[in-house]
């Protein structure tokens, strides 16, 4: 990893409050130009985290450095270099799109020329053509968050920080900015937390996992699922002699247990085969051969389902485990 | 400072996005005067000294209710955090939002110079104690509105906000109020009393107003003020 693109540095950060230890021991580092989500269940620590590194907050142990700068030597530097929207996103209410945007715009010292220049591609950016003159209070949760992200982009940082920029959106809402996540993710490294596991999937080129302030794990989604290796499993629904159908799917390999049963109300049977818990066993290859096995005996088939391996179980799988490195 | 005025330019705009700033305003306008002006009819005397004389008590109520929306609205509509991530200092922001005040209560003041134009008309006052009890008013904001900005960094709640600030300058008033002085100068002794009153700030006031101008009073107006606004920065940047 060359020096010089990374971005975010943070070293054996922790953070406590009296007795209780908000952040332990916590070390990545983030290059330009990644996507990272910030993963975990609510209190692992996301929040507490972005806030060192906008420098709300001081690590009470470690370092953190942004674009080379410790946080703790020079706040407003680093800061410069941050376009950060805090959770629940916070909005002056009684203000109005664009006086709101102005404000930052003035704030982060931009001309009044650039200011203009910045607001206009802002707001096309974030979708906000059509509330540019609305005051802030009458906006929906959808509009308040692209607001806010329009807020974080407008100085064009070096650092997109976002903490939950998906909660309380409805499923409409939600694909529109992890559209826009996406599409300042091109040219923008951009750090955002969620406890939605889909969503950094989506997303993402990079997750890191916390954990009651520890680090879990810390890779690419499909990296992270495959040396999680959780069980997945092969349903199939066929019609066939429940003991000889049993038999031969006992026989397939790379299966660590099978169960059939038949359905009631039919002349079905509901096969569900459990593949053994190795980072090589391929689930669409079982499904093939399940596929070969009704045909060599003229089974019926009704449905083969491969349920894929998500990084919810994955997740779900290492909170409960030690730190898989 | 760039942010500071960034920061001013905001807060003071913001006095005006809601009906408060104008109601408070208005209100105030409209009770001094009023009051004021049934007293010169009775006294028979083209001063504004019972003008001024009222703005001590006025000003323990109005500042607070300017002042409380300073730091508690930012509290509750969770903007505080984004305020201070903004590459800005904490005092900055309490410099800008204090400066907002201020000017808000210059407006005020500029609203009531349609009492001596009246003065004008119908009288012929002194010009030198009309200018001391405008410099005197504007020293009693600087030092309420610190008071009053302190309070309202302390809750998110406008209310309890408004009630510190006005508990916390009603001691600084008594300081220097005849009554409690006197009171005190039975049970404390001259001396004592003495020390207490400098603290006062109705003392200074009258000081300002009697158009003498006394190196203690800038003193006590500076040094109270910077005090509370030196607070007030703690406690925000305490977030940290």
């Amino acid at each position: 990893m060359s020096q010089e693109s990374v971005l975010v540095d943070v070293k054996n950060v922790v953070k406590t409050y009296g007795p209780l230890r908000a952040v332990d021991d916590l070390t990545f580092q983030i290059k330009a130009g990644e996507i990272v989500g910030l993963l975990g269940p609510n209190g692992a620590g996301k929040s507490t985290t972005m806030k060192m590194l906008t420098c709300y907050l001081e690590p009470t142990q470690g370092s953190i450095k942004v674009a080379g700068i410790d946080v703790n030597e020079n706040a407003v530097g680093v800061r410069q270099h941050i376009g950060y929207l805090p959770e629940h996103a916070p909005l002056y209410t009684d203000m109005r799109v664009n006086e709101y945007l102005d404000f930052a715009g003035r704030i982060r010292g931009l001309s009044s020329a650039k200011r203009k220049d910045r607001i206009d591609w802002a707001v096309k950016a974030c979708g906000l053509e059509a509330k540019y003159k609305a005051t802030i209070g009458t906006l929906s949760r959808g509009y308040r968050q692209r607001t806010g992200l329009a807020q974080a982009v407008l100085h064009d940082p070096d650092l997109l920080i976002l903490d939950e920029p998906t909660s309380g959106l409805d499923p409409i809402q939600l694909i529109e900015i992890r559209k826009l996540i996406l599409e300042i993710g091109k040219k923008k490294t951009v750090l955002f937390s969620t406890h939605i596991m889909q969503e950094v999937e989506a997303v993402c080129n990079r997750a890191i996992i916390i954990n009651r302030g520890k680090l879990v794990a810390d890779g690419a989604p499909s990296e992270l699922k495959a040396r999680a290796g959780t069980n997945q499993k092969v349903l199939a629904r066929i019609r066939g002699a429940q003991a000889d159908v049993e038999k031969q799917l006992k026989n397939l390999p790379d299966t660590s247990s099978v169960d059939v049963h038949p359905i009631p109300n039919g002349s079905w049977l509901e096969c569900t085969i459990k593949l053994s818990e190795s980072a090589a066993v391929n689930p669409m290859n079982t499904g093939e051969q399940v596929s070969k096995l009704c045909k060599d005996n003229s089974w019926d088939v009704q449905e083969i389902k491969i349920e894929a391996l998500t990084l919810e179980d994955t997740f779900l799988k290492m909170t409960g485990h030690e730190k898989l490195k | 400072m760039g942010a500071t005025f960034s920061v001013f330019r905001r807060e003071f705009a913001a006095y005006f996005n809601t009906p408060i700033g104008y109601v408070f305003m208005a209100f105030f306008l409209l009770v001094t005067k009023a009051l004021f002006v049934s007293t010169i009819f009775t006294n028979g005397s083209a001063d504004m000294r019972g003008y001024f004389g009222l703005m001590p008590i006025f000003f323990l109520f109005f500042i607070p209710a300017i002042s409380m929306r300073l730091w508690s609205e930012e509290r509750k509509l969770g903007t505080l955090e984004w305020l201070l991530t903004l590459p800005l200092n904490a005092w900055q922001a309490v410099l800008g939002k204090y400066l907002a005040g201020l000017a808000f209560i210059a407006v005020f003041l500029m609203l009531t110079l349609d009492v001596p134009i009246f003065m004008y008309i119908y009288g012929n006052p002194d010009i030198g104690p009309i200018i001391g009890g405008y410099l005197g008013t504007m020293v009693l904001g600087m030092v309420y509105l610190a008071i009053g900005a302190f309070a309202s960094s302390l809750t998110s709640d406008q209310i309890v906000a408004f009630v510190v600030a006005v508990a916390i300058s009603f001691i600084f008033f008594l300081m220097g109020y005849g009554p409690v002085l006197e009171w005190m100068k039975d049970i404390f002794g001259a001396t004592i009393t003495a020390g207490v009153q400098q603290f006062g700030i109705e003392y200074h006031f009258e000081s300002v107003c009697r158009g003498v101008v006394d190196t203690r009073d800038a003193l006590y107006a500076l040094s109270m003020s910077g005090a509370f606004l030196f607070m007030n920065y703690l406690v925000v940047d305490h977030r940290r």
